[in-house]
């Protein structure tokens, strides 16, 4: 009985679906979206979005079949979980080269058009995070370094990644000196400032150069990484200082 | 919490992942002033062309023409290819179109980035006003490679981590930081956010401040329906941008109005030379404005700087009576010094204030010295630029840090003297060298920059 269920799910699974029976208007939903596009949905679930806490069909599509790729390429669909408007993820991109040219001429661009062959002038998440299409590894280096190279040449783009690298791997280092300053005494203050330099001064490091910022890579990322360096030396300092002379 | 395989990577990625560039010359020196004492990353190669790229050898052989450019790299980047067809250059209004080949040279082995002077061979006159532009010293963007490659920090740190300060500095050296490539659209550069990937951000809000004022708020109700195409000349556009007062006229030039110098040191406004920029700023303003009212309007910065500065000279005294007294922890011989300043090795010294090299103290130094970094160098020049560019509320914002970050800079200086007091008494001390002088990153700067 159990393999007869199995094989009626996987007819299901497997049937093609004609133009005629193209939804209508009336809103769908994740479940509906899947039953048609199955081989999206077999990416989509082995990437970030598809996971439990991920974003499923409709949070980018809209419940409207209607032009859907359109809407979901644009920005506005990603910022609302990424952090908004004002947030990191938006604001390294909007300050960006890349982000320029979408504000200035993106509300002419041709948004139906596929997110390859430098269809867009500058690229935008999708372009890149999504590029072809793909809805499954929007972090794996190899998509976004495709992307780069519908304008840049490979030589460009190999060597901007080798160098990001570096500059990510000297963020390394200031993370490890910032936790050994405190090793043998993790005092909760320490830890939460060396949280913090993680997870946001560190991120917007990342961020800068994933999304080719000059700012979030300097003064929000390596010359605030240094601030953050040099105050948990301080407190540790100041805490080492206090015992001492038994104040501790 | 951090892993110690990451920091075992990370040396290893620094060590390691050695510049995978076939063009660049691997003993290539760097420029400036301490030219010997570093080496370029390999990525230079893009942000200053002319000093650093090398054409790739082993690709392609032999001359081609503008059609044989394009025939191939329309399919190996198309968007260039999109770029430059939508472009001037590939229809000019007179004589032949501008190909690859004008720019980049005809021989594949021997392909060069275009400098401002290869720009020059044709756009002659942009290209004498902005070597012109040096006279008026910096801040301007002529010099913008000169001030970065020249700075303490920019060769005392390691290269890969500073390679960000020339994305923005290459100014001085690429025509594309306005006129982004394959396009260079005169239009593009005229709008303020050509300008915004450099100018944002906390030392320099140009962008927060400018979006913020009256003039900004018109230009983003509006702007998108202007007709870009216009010169930057009086009648042209209902309220300024960047372009327009910066660079008026569409001359490629704009530190010829530059009076307060971006805020970052005090200067005197009434000197004979500044008397003859204010008059040119009052002949932008007039294109719209009563003279009389732009004269008192830039009046004000001149008030305002006099502030500001009261209270960044108020914050030195602290932290120079500090050092005098001996109470900043850890004191400059107790931290690594710069490795290029023979006097700082031999004479270990904190630097306070601009004049004293204060822009490369924001790492390496204690505490108190990195919080008037920050007032210096992020609060005041917020209420700088809030003030030249008319939002007010910024500027306002701005000196209410400034007077709370004076009170914080005397609250710890306070506590360092009491705490000083207290060790000299009881006879304690904890050596800060062991802290402040070693590290993975401090250990790995001090042999890898």
């Amino acid at each position: 009985m159990r393999g007869l269920v199995f094989v009626l799910l996987a007819l299901v699974w497997v049937m093609p679906v004609g133009a005629a029976e193209l939804p209508g208007p009336e809103p769908l939903d994740d479940a509906a979206c899947i039953g048609c596009h199955q081989e999206t949905t077999v990416t989509w679930r082995a990437g970030p979005h598809g996971k439990a806490d991920g974003a499923g069909c409709v949070s980018c599509h809209s419940e409207l079949h209607d032009a859907v790729g359109s809407q979901a390429r644009q920005e506005q669909s990603c910022v609302e979980c990424h952090g908004g408007e004002h947030g990191a993820a938006a604001h390294s991109y909007r300050t960006s080269k890349h982000g320029v040219i979408a504000t200035l001429e993106g509300a002419e661009w041709d948004w139906s058009q596929p997110l390859n062959d430098a269809n867009y002038r500058a690229p935008t998440c999708a372009y890149c995070h999504m590029h072809d299409g793909t809805h499954g590894q929007m972090m794996s280096e190899d998509v976004l370094e495709t992307s780069c190279m519908d304008c840049h040449s490979p030589r460009y783009v190999e060597t901007l990644f080798a160098s990001g690298r570096r500059t990510l791997a000297i963020g390394d280092l200031k993370l490890a000196e910032a936790e050994a300053a405190f090793g043998d005494n993790p005092e909760p203050k320490f830890i939460q400032m060396f949280e913090t330099m993680q997870s946001k001064t560190m991120r917007n490091l990342r961020l800068g150069i994933g999304h080719q910022s000059p700012d979030y890579q300097w003064w929000y990322g390596h010359a605030a990484l240094d601030g953050d360096l040099l105050r948990i030396k301080a407190a540790v300092s100041l805490d080492a200082r206090k015992r001492a002379l038994g104040e501790k | 919490m951090f892993h110690p395989l990451r920091v075992l990577l990370a040396a290893f990625i620094l060590l390691t992942v050695t510049p995978a560039n076939a063009g660049m010359d691997k003993d290539a020196k760097g420029t400036g002033l301490y030219g010997d004492e570093w080496r370029p990353d390999a990525v230079h190669e893009y942000w200053d062309p002319e000093a650093y790229h090398k054409s790739e050898t082993d690709l392609v052989e032999g001359r081609f023409t503008g059609e044989e450019c394009i025939e191939c790299h329309e399919g190996i980047t198309p968007g260039i290819v999109k770029d430059w067809r939508q472009s001037r250059h590939s229809s000019p209004t007179s004589g032949e179109p501008v190909t690859c080949n004008a720019c980049h040279g005809d021989d594949h082995q021997k392909l060069r980035f275009p400098s401002p002077a290869d720009c020059g061979s044709c756009h002659e006159n942009q290209h004498t006003e902005f070597q012109e532009e040096k006279r008026y010293g910096f801040p301007g963007h002529t010099l913008a490679m000169e001030r970065a490659v020249d700075a303490k920090h920019f060769v005392d740190k390691p290269k890969a981590e500073v390679t960000a300060c020339l994305q923005c500095h290459s100014v001085a050296s690429k025509c594309d930081s306005c006129h982004t490539r394959h396009r260079f659209n005169a239009a593009e550069a005229r709008r303020p956010e050509a300008c915004l990937t450099c100018h944002s951000g906390p030392p320099h809000p140009d962008d927060e401040t400018y979006f913020a004022s009256a003039h900004g708020q018109k230009y983003l109700a509006e702007g998108a329906d202007w007709d870009w195409s216009k010169p930057l000349t009086k009648g042209n556009y209902p309220a300024p941008t960047c372009a327009y007062c910066h660079m008026t006229g569409g001359k490629h030039q704009v530190a010829d109005k530059a009076i307060w110098k971006f805020g970052i040191r005090e200067v005197n406004p009434k000197t004979a030379e500044n008397e003859v920029k204010r008059k040119r700023w009052i002949a932008v303003c007039t294109d719209c404005h009563e003279e009389g009212e732009s004269r008192e309007w830039l009046e004000e910065p001149d008030d305002e700087r006099k502030r500001a500065w009261t209270q960044l000279y108020k914050a030195e005294d602290e932290l120079k009576s500090l050092r005098s007294d001996d109470h900043i922890y850890p004191a400059a011989g107790e931290r690594p010094p710069y490795p290029t300043d023979w006097l700082d090795s031999v004479l270990p010294f904190e630097r306070i204030g601009f004049y004293e090299g204060q822009a490369s103290a924001f790492y390496n130094v204690s505490e108190i010295e990195r919080d008037y970094f920050e007032m210096w160098y992020f609060n005041n020049l917020a209420a700088y630029k809030g003030m030249a560019h008319g939002a007010e509320k910024i500027t306002s914002e701005a000196h209410v840090r400034l007077n709370q970050d004076l009170e914080k800079i005397r609250r710890k200086a306070a506590e360092l003297r009491e705490l000083s007091r207290k060790e000299i008494e009881s006879g304690s001390n904890v050596d800060p060298k062991p802290l402040w002088l070693h590290g993975p990153y401090s250990d790995i700067n001090r042999e890898q920059n």
